[in-house]
Formats: structure tokens, sequence, C-alpha cells
């Protein structure tokens, strides 16, 4: 497991990677967040898209998003997935679901931008990594 | 934590286990500010935003010490009935309710001073940074 302390843009050395983790399931959100805390991650938790629309909403920074797709609410986590490639284009999301037949075909679309549940925690770090090009 | 013996060559005394709150709060500002805060005064924190979350929890087998919770949850359980709830079934979690952003604030503040390390702001800090975020929301709603 290895920092994820990383330099900013704005040169800040000791500027950390923001990662949201979307899930509304309690025990499943707070064992990521916190895997992801110990990997040297800033994690925020929301617990629907619609709380990580209020987020981004707020001005807060967020790096990377890892969400989970079928959530209450008025978005699940494609809807979430374009509403952030619209108003945050440079913000990457990373999808998951433990339903693999979502809307068809759409999930081979994702790519490496979609995990299957259940995960491994040391590979959403890795594919967290990947997609922020650290 | 204090001992009647004041015998300083006395080793230390042993690490006690972190103190995990599950803070129970509906407003995902709220809860993102009073998180931040409660984990930088040395607090395992565990979010949540409904009675069901903290049962889920708990039924989990995760230890909680003590439950922070809005009155105002989502769901049928308020956090009056959750806080009888517990109580009847787990009177080892004690409850702090607050309402409001002022009252948790200041709720949170009195909870740092109890925990492990300093506080990494004053408690006045919370509330206004959850005041700055939401007028953040309001206005980008505009756009």
């Amino acid at each position: 497991m290895a920092s994820a302390a990383r330099y900013s843009p704005n040169g800040d050395k000791n500027h950390k990677t923001v990662v949201l983790v979307v899930e509304d399931e309690v025990n499943a959100r707070t064992a990521a967040a916190e895997y992801l805390r110990e990997a040297g991650f800033i994690v925020i938790e929301a617990w629907n898209g619609d709380e990580a629309v209020a987020i981004f909403r707020s001005q807060t920074h967020i790096d990377v998003v890892f969400s989970d797709v079928r959530m209450p609410g008025s978005m699940d986590g494609f809807t979430l997935e374009r509403w952030i490639a619209e108003h945050y284009p440079a913000t990457p999301v990373l999808l998951t679901s433990g339903v693999l037949e979502i809307r068809g075909n759409a999930i081979s679309d994702y790519g490496r931008r979609f995990m299957s549940k259940p995960y491994i925690f040391a590979d959403v770090e890795q594919r967290i990594r990947d997609l922020i090009g650290y | 934590m204090s001992s009647e013996n004041s015998d300083d060559t006395l080793a230390p005394p042993p690490a006690t286990p972190t103190t995990t709150v599950m803070l129970v709060e509906p407003d995902v500002l709220a809860r993102m500010v009073i998180a931040e805060y409660l984990r930088g005064c040395g607090y395992t924190i565990v979010e949540g935003v409904s009675a069901d979350d903290v049962f889920a929890v708990v039924d989990s087998g995760r230890k909680i010490d003590i439950v922070f919770s809005e009155v105002t949850l989502i769901g049928e359980v308020d956090g009056f009935a959750l806080s009888k709830q517990i109580r009847a079934t787990h009177p080892n979690i004690d409850v702090i309710l607050t309402q409001g952003v002022t009252s948790a604030a200041e709720r949170a503040g009195r909870l740092c001073e109890d925990g492990p390390l300093d506080g990494p702001y004053h408690p006045q800090e919370v509330a206004r940074r959850i005041n700055l975020l939401r007028e953040r929301r309001r206005t980008s709603k505009k756009v």
C-alpha cells in the first residue's frame, strides 16, 4: 500500500488525492473508505448520487470518484458519471456493481472504469491510481 | 484518564483502542465537515444517514462507542427514537443528539476536548465551514 501523496498542480508537495466514495450500503462504504484512507487518500463519503452532486456543487475539490451503480435517489451511478463528465470532465469516475447485466452491454463500454463486486480493495486502489495517473 | 498513583517511574498506561464515533447526519455537507473535524481530533468515524445505518453497523459486529446523531434523520426513525432503541439494546453505547449546525458544532467541540488529539481548528469553524459549503451549493444551483 503506497502513499497517495502526490504533487499538486499548484506545487503543494503535501497534496493528497481526494477520493469521493459513493455507496448507499453503510458497511461497504465504510470498509472501502477506511481502506483508501489507510492507503493515504483523503476520502469523502456520499450516500447516493444526489449527495455526490451536492459535494461537487459546494466546490469541494474531488480528484476521482468511486461509485456504486445502483443507489437510492434521483440518479444511479451511470447518471452520476454522465453529470460529472459534463460538469467536471477532468474528474475520472470508477463505477462498481454486483449486477453485471445493468442496461445490457453498457458496462462493457466502461472498460477499466468499471469493477464488478465483490472487489478486492487493493485492486480498487490500483484502478484509482491508474485513473489519476499516479 | 486520571490515576491516584502519582509515581512517575511507573510504565506508561497501556494504549487505549481508538474510540469509534458513528456520526449520523442526513445533510452531506454537515456530515463531511463534522466527520473531518472529529477525525482530526483522533476519533475513528463511521458515517451514516439513518437509524438503519446505525443498526447495520452494530449488527455487523463493529464496535461503536458513541452515536453522534442529528435529530432529523432519513427514514422513519428519528434521533429520539434511535437514542431510545440504542439505550434499550446497546446500553454501552453513548448517544449524543444534536439539532442543527450550531448544536452539532458545539457538541463536536466538546467531544473533541475529550478526544485523544487537539482539535484541528476551533469548533466555531465547523459551523462556519458548513454554512460556507451550503452557500456555495445554493449559489451554484443558479448557474
